[in-house]
């Protein structure tokens, strides 16, 4: 089953990286679509990352004081949804 | 503005109208040429406007008329006399007090293919619906990658001179000049009247054409399906001393001085832009370097007034070096609109501050 | 009036364009989150069938006016993918040649007049362009969607007020989604139901639960019909809401949790998938084709728009884009008969 990546989200329209803080899964986690899984902060301010499918947690690559680019992988889950959209990295060339 | 002496009304062209108040006495229906002939037919602004409504509204079905007591009263300053009688409630639309909703209408019919004319009562009221005006039909052409036209024009009574006070007697041509998107007009004759709105009709962008509430009355010479071009100045007199830039009531003060001027062998060019944006700079920058001194006259308040902008180009150009003074700013005061007649005139330009702003300017810098 | 689960072609397409709503969502809600969308996006995930629902009832040619929020209206009224996402990319391509970004698209051959980055800002257009079809006859009606927060703003009571007085084939469509951006609908209001807002000015009012789908096609469809016959305007309330915070920006901080899972548990989408199972008009096989076409359609559109080419960063471009140039020639010669662009 593919491995779909968690990515440092884009928390506002300035945003160009984040600082990875905690995660609040761990591998081996059956997570759901919107599930909160790690703190991240930007500008000072703490926001969540939700998981974008559904899955099982295979990988946590980030870790505390990490700095990460808007985009950039946090780490990974294996997701049976074939419904979804994916992760479209596929599409954008 | 440089002086306090109260101004006198001598000689001065304009001629106060009713003002806001009810409709004077019953006014004739449209004036209408009897004959083919286009030289030689005086009418008055107001007729001027009127008839080319009325004409637009004849020859094209998509042309027809928003506003408060436009059908009825007949307009608050009498403009669209006769309108409602001759093309219908359908046409001539009566509509609430409610400027949003007026200029948005117009915009979302123009939208669809048609070409409303509305009508703010004072164009003051342009603060009531600027996000329609602003956001929303200015932009539009643009947002939408060209895909659509916001074929509109906002007709509006303009200025001062009528005690109508602070807010309904300003002049916020500036404010639109600021806006990409829409286009401002200010004619100053009634064939100007006639002629630039027959253009905005035309034109496939938003125009704003402010006309100045004491010209309704003034009376010219206005050919038959008379059309002036957008974004073109009129150079209505030439002289080699000095150019005078003036828009709107300011034009006929303008030339009044320059008779006045010319009497003293001060010979001033009157340049009227009549368009506001788009500005027609070229014809600006030739006159006024042909004399090398340039006075910029308008009614409106002088901190980022319209005449900054003219300054500006004609400094930033070639211009600049056949200067042969500084560049003189004859402006409404930075004052709300006063009341009392006297006050009122002591806020914008009158006759005798052009004459004495040009006499100063011509005795000023070098020959 | 007809059953939408119960013709399966019908059910189909109403699922689909639900599904491509949501997914168009998701997908813009991913591609922000990447980096690769530019601005901020105000997404409509949760409100899928209010959409759906009322453009169903509209005839192909007839008209609306969108908001900030209004991917979803676009989709159900039949937008190309590609060319939206293109433009959300900022490419050429995109409906406003990536001039106008997510809060300013149109496609006037369908019949979109815009989504407005003014709350309220399209409810006056909305009006004039009912006039505008009164005034030429077609037949066609204007349907004006906005949200809760709009109803207080000056636009929609004066825009009412005019469609009323002069009987005007406009649909007004309130998406009261309970929040205007952090303000509770219940804070901003005096009155219980928005829908109560069209006595006021003379005309039927009627409030919805706007996440079922058959209820907001028949109120709207009877809405359309009223305004087709020239019985005037109508507002609509579809009650929804919005799975997603107002802007990117959001932090979620005038709400709960619960409330969001409360209401994503009453998913619309999957609510008439249940609907249709039940009447039998499509097998689940069938139901999940249409989610897969759904996705499928979206990923070709961000596959298609992201290799397109960018909007040109070219000055004198963006200067000759300001004013529209004269096509038509009049010339001061005029012309009778009126010609209103489809």
């Amino acid at each position: 089953m593919p491995e779909v990546p968690i990515r440092m989200p884009k928390m506002s329209m300035t945003m160009e990286e984040g600082e990875f803080l905690s995660w609040q899964i761990s591998v081996g986690d059956t997570i759901a679509k919107g599930q909160p899984v790690a703190v991240v902060a930007t500008d000072k301010v703490e926001m969540e990352v939700e998981s974008e499918v559904e899955g099982t947690v295979t990988r946590l690559t980030a870790q505390e004081g990490d700095t990460i680019p808007v985009g950039g992988e946090l780490g990974y889950v294996e997701s049976a949804d074939d419904e979804g959209l994916g992760d479209l990295s596929d599409l954008l060339g | 503005m440089t002086t306090t002496t109260p101004t006198t009304s001598q000689g001065d062209v304009e001629n106060p109208t009713d003002g806001p108040g009810p409709a004077g006495s019953p006014q004739a229906a449209p004036t209408t040429d009897g004959g083919a002939a286009d030289g030689g037919r005086e009418l008055t602004y107001a007729e001027a406007v009127r008839e080319t409504l009325a004409d637009l509204m004849d020859h094209d079905e998509r042309v027809f008329l928003m506003g408060e007591d436009i059908g009825v009263y007949g307009g608050a300053f009498g403009v669209t006399t006769g309108l409602l009688e001759r093309f219908g409630r359908e046409r001539v639309r009566d509509t609430p007090i409610s400027e949003i909703a007026i200029v948005g209408a117009g915009v979302g019919a123009a939208l669809c293919g048609l070409r409303p004319v509305v009508e703010l009562q004072f164009s003051d009221f342009v603060t009531c619906a600027m996000d329609q005006i602003v956001n929303q039909a200015a932009k539009i052409h643009f947002m939408l990658g060209g895909a659509a036209q916001v074929t509109l024009v906002i007709r509006a009574p303009a200025g001062s001179g009528t005690g109508a006070a602070a807010q309904h007697s300003q002049s916020l041509e500036a404010w639109f000049a600021h806006v990409p998107g829409i286009k401002v007009v200010m004619p100053a004759t009634p064939a100007d009247a006639a002629g630039l709105l027959r253009a905005a009709v035309d034109d496939p962008n938003p125009v704003l054409v402010l006309e100045h509430k004491l010209l309704y009355k003034q009376k010219g010479e206005v050919p038959r399906n008379h059309h002036v071009p957008l974004g073109k100045a009129e150079v209505r007199r030439r002289g080699k001393d000095l150019t005078i830039v003036a828009t709107s009531v300011m034009v006929g003060k303008s030339l009044t001085a320059a008779e006045e001027l010319a009497g003293e062998g001060i010979d001033v060019t009157v340049i009227d832009p009549r368009t506001i944006t788009p500005l027609d700079e070229d014809t600006i920058l030739t006159e006024v370097a042909a004399t090398g001194k340039a006075l910029l006259v308008q009614e409106a308040p002088r901190t980022a007034g319209f005449a900054a902008e003219i300054a500006a180009r004609i400094a930033e150009s070639d211009t600049f070096h056949t200067l042969k003074a500084p560049l003189v700013r004859l402006c409404g005061l930075d004052v709300p609109m006063a009341y009392g007649p006297e006050l009122e005139k002591a806020s914008v330009p009158q006759i005798p501050d052009i004459v004495a702003a040009a006499r100063q300017l011509a005795k000023s810098g070098t020959a | 009036m007809r059953d939408l689960a119960k013709e399966p072609e019908v059910a189909r397409r109403a699922l689909e364009t639900m599904w491509t709503a949501r997914r168009f969502e998701e997908a813009v809600d991913q591609l922000f989150a990447r980096g690769l969308m530019h601005g901020t996006m105000h997404l409509s995930i949760g409100q899928e069938a209010s959409a759906t629902g009322t453009c169903l009832a509209l005839q192909p040619d007839d008209l609306i006016t969108s908001t900030h929020r209004g991917h979803s209206h676009c989709v159900a009224k039949g937008a190309d993918l590609t060319r939206m996402m293109a433009e959300l990319l900022a490419k050429d391509s995109g409906y406003c040649r990536g001039r106008g970004g997510s809060m300013h698209i149109a496609d006037i051959a369908t019949g979109n007049l815009g989504a407005n980055g003014i709350v309220g800002g399209g409810i006056p257009i909305a009006v004039g362009a009912a006039l505008a079809q009164k005034l030429t006859g077609s037949g066609k009606v204007v349907l004006s969607f906005f949200g809760d927060g709009a109803a207080n703003e000056g636009a929609f009571h004066e825009a009412a007020n005019l469609a009323a007085v002069w009987d005007l084939p406009v649909v007004f469509v309130c998406e009261n989604n309970h929040y205007g951006m952090s303000m509770a609908a219940d804070e901003a209001f005096a009155i219980e139901n928005i829908s109560a807002r069209a006595g006021a000015y003379g005309f039927p009012g009627v409030t919805v639960d706007g996440n079922d789908l058959q209820a907001v096609y028949e109120m709207v469809t009877t809405a359309v019909e009223r305004a087709r016959a020239g019985r005037g305007p109508t507002l609509v309330e579809n009650v929804t809401y919005r799975w997603k915070g107002h802007s990117k920006s959001d932090k979620n901080l005038y709400r709960t949790r619960e409330e969001i899972a409360a209401w994503q548990e009453r998913d619309p989408i999957t609510r008439f998938e249940d609907v249709v199972r039940k009447a039998g008009s499509l097998t689940d096989p069938e139901i999940t084709a249409a989610r897969k076409a759904a996705t499928e359609a979206v990923r070709d559109a961000i596959r298609t728009a992201n290799a397109a080419p960018g909007a040109p960063a070219d000055r004198d471009l963006l200067l000759d884009a300001v004013y529209a140039a004269a096509t038509t020639g009049n010339d001061g010669v005029a012309k009778k008969g009126v010609e209103v662009p489809a």
